[in-house]
């Protein structure tokens, strides 16, 4: 029984630290994207490809470091914390999970340039509920480059800036991936303007655009992998309600009123104390959900992403509203980086979905976990 | 990282279970220590309080010359879960075990060591003597005396809220030694027989109506200076390093919560709201899910407290963090069961239960008590200002 992160983790933890800090720390890197002065896809991809960071889910085979879903969580929490503006998390993540559910030669290929760096990608693979489904339709006989796409992808994070996007498509029965690559016919890209300036996410449009089929499987296929991306998302906002805590914790500990510093108040003190309870509590939520995908059965790694999500998304947005209200007005400027923070934590709710969704969900888990263990029960009394 | 148990403390679970199945007493299963009941049955409790200790199972971490296996806090986890599901009482000096214990372990002379077994059969019934009328969040403020006399000292003082007060035989009682000195300095930590003379108990009826707990009134009782554990006026340190001890102890609550849980989707499954069943409701829905949710939390918590255990690292916020918790936990399933139970919501049980509620977040240092620690232990805050003692 060991909560602590491997010797070779925490190395690598402080590796990707030491890494985003030195290259792209909020100031000026993320400052400059956000204000339009930078590209995201600079010569960082280069060296986030030499530190093994965008093959990091790519088995060993081919040419990825076949790492572990733990690894995934403490990388996206350091990328979270310094709010990354890039897409790393679009393509060394969720791009990557859905390609993995391909066997065949051409999703491999995919993940071995992307392991390499030598390609950008992008999942769509949320829907609006009120929409119809995105649909495939074959226009030949199976071959690749034959199967065109019709429908709306919601959320999709860097579509006007990727090589390839990786497209989700479900049916009653099964979940096929498709590959779309960029820039291409028929499609629409529009970008939202969020009030996250540190994400890049679109509605993406397909209205008959060419694309080929990397991967197809049973439907239930499919919720492992979009679990894990909520997770992705739910480690991100940790690490930036992280840094929003710190400039909180700051703040009060220098910041001088009444001839004392404000985190001497006592209103003050429990209101950090209460942050710092719901990034304690989500992350260690999240970490066991990491392990629990490793090495537990879909069912119960399912049930601890349930919890995870559903903890992050209830108190991380108010652990980054209480930060900025520490920092008062000066929390409240477009200057401060507090705010950007907040933004960020805001992303992870639009993606991972209301926490009263997922606390439902947890009931609904427990009502069938119930039924069983009590039928359970009866049969072994006498 | 791994948050499996290690094959040898499961083996030990199922040869926990399995003599739990042999050896456990059926009248006492499910009973509330709390109430009455832990007074009618005083003598059968005490008794499984024996079996328990002498099959090694009632302090698995001691180490064995006092009684236990020598067992590192994950085995204590393993039994004290087991007890938990079994639904079998704890040992009777459950709070001698996880607070007094670990300070007779660091500090005792061997005469004081020679208490530990008989705490451990629970032949001797230990209370704790911290709080009193004037000194509760604020313990340190503590007025009872021991003044030093040739051989020992005399003690005078009130202590109040005292757990099995009423039966106790012997009490870890906090006393200023030192009235010169204002504050953590000058306090000293002894080891008072109960049954010495000046000693007069009271009980206190608690709002459920159980008799809880007790004052403790102490009038020129003479205590012999073998009486004093740890250094004089140095008692404050001997009672903070009880405290620190409780990792592993806590292994129980996520059970007996699970339990209760268990018992609250069993009742939403037969109750009806606004003419529908209770479960299609989603905000009840969303209340259940809460209360599971925060129960794998104080799980995962206790994981990570005994994982630093193990390792040896000083403790972080994880006993605070689960108090808070388990007093969100118990406060969530007593008015969900409320919202339920409608009409019937202030009988039985689940009546009790919220009742009980109202006590978790003040007993064992309030939930603000726990906020001050977490602020300046892990977040180094600044000290709140204190009015200076009078």
């Amino acid at each position: 029984m060991d909560f602590e992160l491997t010797d070779e983790q925490t190395a690598f933890r402080a590796t990707v630290e030491r890494l985003l800090h030195d290259r792209a720390p909020i100031r000026p890197y993320v400052r400059d994207v956000v204000q339009g002065r930078v590209r995201t896809r600079d010569d960082l991809w280069a060296e986030l490809a030499t530190v093994g960071l965008l093959g990091l889910l790519v088995p060993t085979e081919l040419g990825g470091g076949g790492g572990s879903y733990v690894d995934m969580l403490i990388t996206l929490r350091e990328f979270g914390r310094v709010l990354h503006p890039g897409p790393y998390q679009a393509t060394g993540v969720d791009a990557v999970l859905a390609l993995g559910l391909g066997s065949g030669t051409e999703a491999r290929d995919l993940l071995r340039r992307l392991a390499a760096g030598n390609l950008v990608a992008s999942l769509a693979h949320w829907e609006d509920p009120g929409n119809k489904p995105i649909r495939a339709s074959a226009a030949g006989k199976g071959v690749a480059h034959t199967h065109t796409l019709t429908g709306r992808k919601l959320l999709v994070p860097h579509a006007d800036a990727v090589d390839i996007l990786v497209v989700t498509v479900r049916n009653s029965r099964r979940a096929s991936i498709y590959v779309v690559d960029l820039p291409a016919p028929r499609i629409g890209v529009s970008r939202f303007d969020s009030v996250d300036q540190t994400r890049n996410l679109s509605v993406v449009e397909f209205s008959g655009a060419p694309a080929r089929l990397v991967a197809a499987a049973p439907r239930h296929c499919l919720e492992p992998v979009v679990d894990l991306i909520r997770l992705a998302w739910v480690a991100d906002a940790i690490g930036a309600a992280g840094t929003a805590f710190d400039l909180a914790l700051e703040y009060a500990r220098t910041r001088v009123q009444f001839g004392r510093p404000i985190g001497a108040f006592q209103a003050v003190q429990h209101l950090l104390v209460d942050m710092m309870t719901a990034i304690e509590l989500s992350n260690t939520a999240a970490l066991a959900a990491a392990w629990a995908a490793d090495k537990l059965d879909e069912r119960e790694a399912h049930r601890a992403v349930e919890i995870a999500v559903a903890v992050a998304a209830e108190t991380l947005p108010s652990a980054g509203a209480d930060a900025i209200h520490v920092l008062g007005a000066a929390g409240f400027c477009w200057d401060h980086d507090v705010q950007l923070c907040y933004k960020r934590i805001l992303s992870m709710g639009q993606v991972v979905g209301s926490h009263r969704e997922h606390f439902d969900r947890i009931c609904e888990l427990e009502i069938g976990r119930n039924t069983r263990s009590r039928t359970r029960t009866q049969a072994e009394s006498p | 990282m791994d948050l499996r148990f290690p094959e040898d403390s499961e083996s030990l679970r199922r040869r926990f279970r399995s003599w739990l199945r042999t050896n456990q007493d059926e009248t006492l299963v499910g009973l509330d220590v709390r109430g009455d009941e832990f007074d009618r049955n005083l003598d059968r409790l005490r008794a499984w309080n024996v079996r328990l200790a002498d099959a090694g199972y009632a302090a698995v971490h001691w180490p064995v010359e006092y009684g236990g296996h020598g067992a590192g806090p994950v085995e204590a986890v393993v039994v004290a879960e087991e007890l938990a599901k079994a639904m079998a009482p704890a040992p009777v000096n459950s709070l001698g075990i996880s607070n007094i214990a670990p300070a007779i372990m660091r500090y005792g002379t061997p005469e004081q060591l020679e208490l530990l077994r008989p705490m451990l059969r629970g032949e001797v019934i230990w209370s704790q003597g911290f709080s009193e009328p004037e000194a509760g969040s604020d313990l340190a403020s503590l007025r009872s005396t021991a003044r030093q006399v040739p051989g020992g000292f005399i003690v005078n003082g009130q202590k109040t809220w005292n757990t099995l007060g009423h039966v106790a035989d012997m009490c870890a009682t906090l006393v200023r030694t030192d009235p010169s000195v204002v504050g953590h300095a000058g306090l000293s930590y002894l080891l008072i027989d109960l049954h010495s003379t000046g000693v007069a108990r009271q009980r206190i009826r608690n709002m459920a109506g159980d008799w809880g707990f007790c004052n403790l009134f102490f009038e020129d009782v003479h205590v012999l200076s073998s009486a004093l554990l740890g250094p004089l006026n140095r008692g404050w340190a001997v009672a903070t390093t009880t405290l620190t001890h409780e990792r592993g102890a806590v292994g129980h609550l996520h059970e007996d919560m699970r339990r209760r849980a268990r018992d609250l989707l069993d009742l939403a499954r037969g109750s009806v709201s606004n003419g529908h069943p209770a479960l299609l409701n989603t905000a009840i829905r969303i209340e259940i899910g809460r209360v599971f949710a925060d129960i794998e939390l104080l799980r995962l918590l206790n994981l990570r407290a005994v994982s630093e255990g193990s390792r040896g690292s000083p403790p972080g916020p994880e006993s605070s963090l689960a108090k808070l918790l388990w007093n969100r936990i118990n406060e969530r399933m007593a008015e969900t069961a409320a919202e339920l139970m409608g009409y019937e919501a202030n009988y039985g049980e689940w009546g009790r239960r919220r009742l009980y509620a109202r006590s978790h977040s003040i007993a064992g240092g309030t939930t603000e008590v726990q906020r001050n620690i977490i602020a300046s232990r892990i977040l180094r805050l600044p000290a709140v200002e204190r009015p200076s003692p009078g």
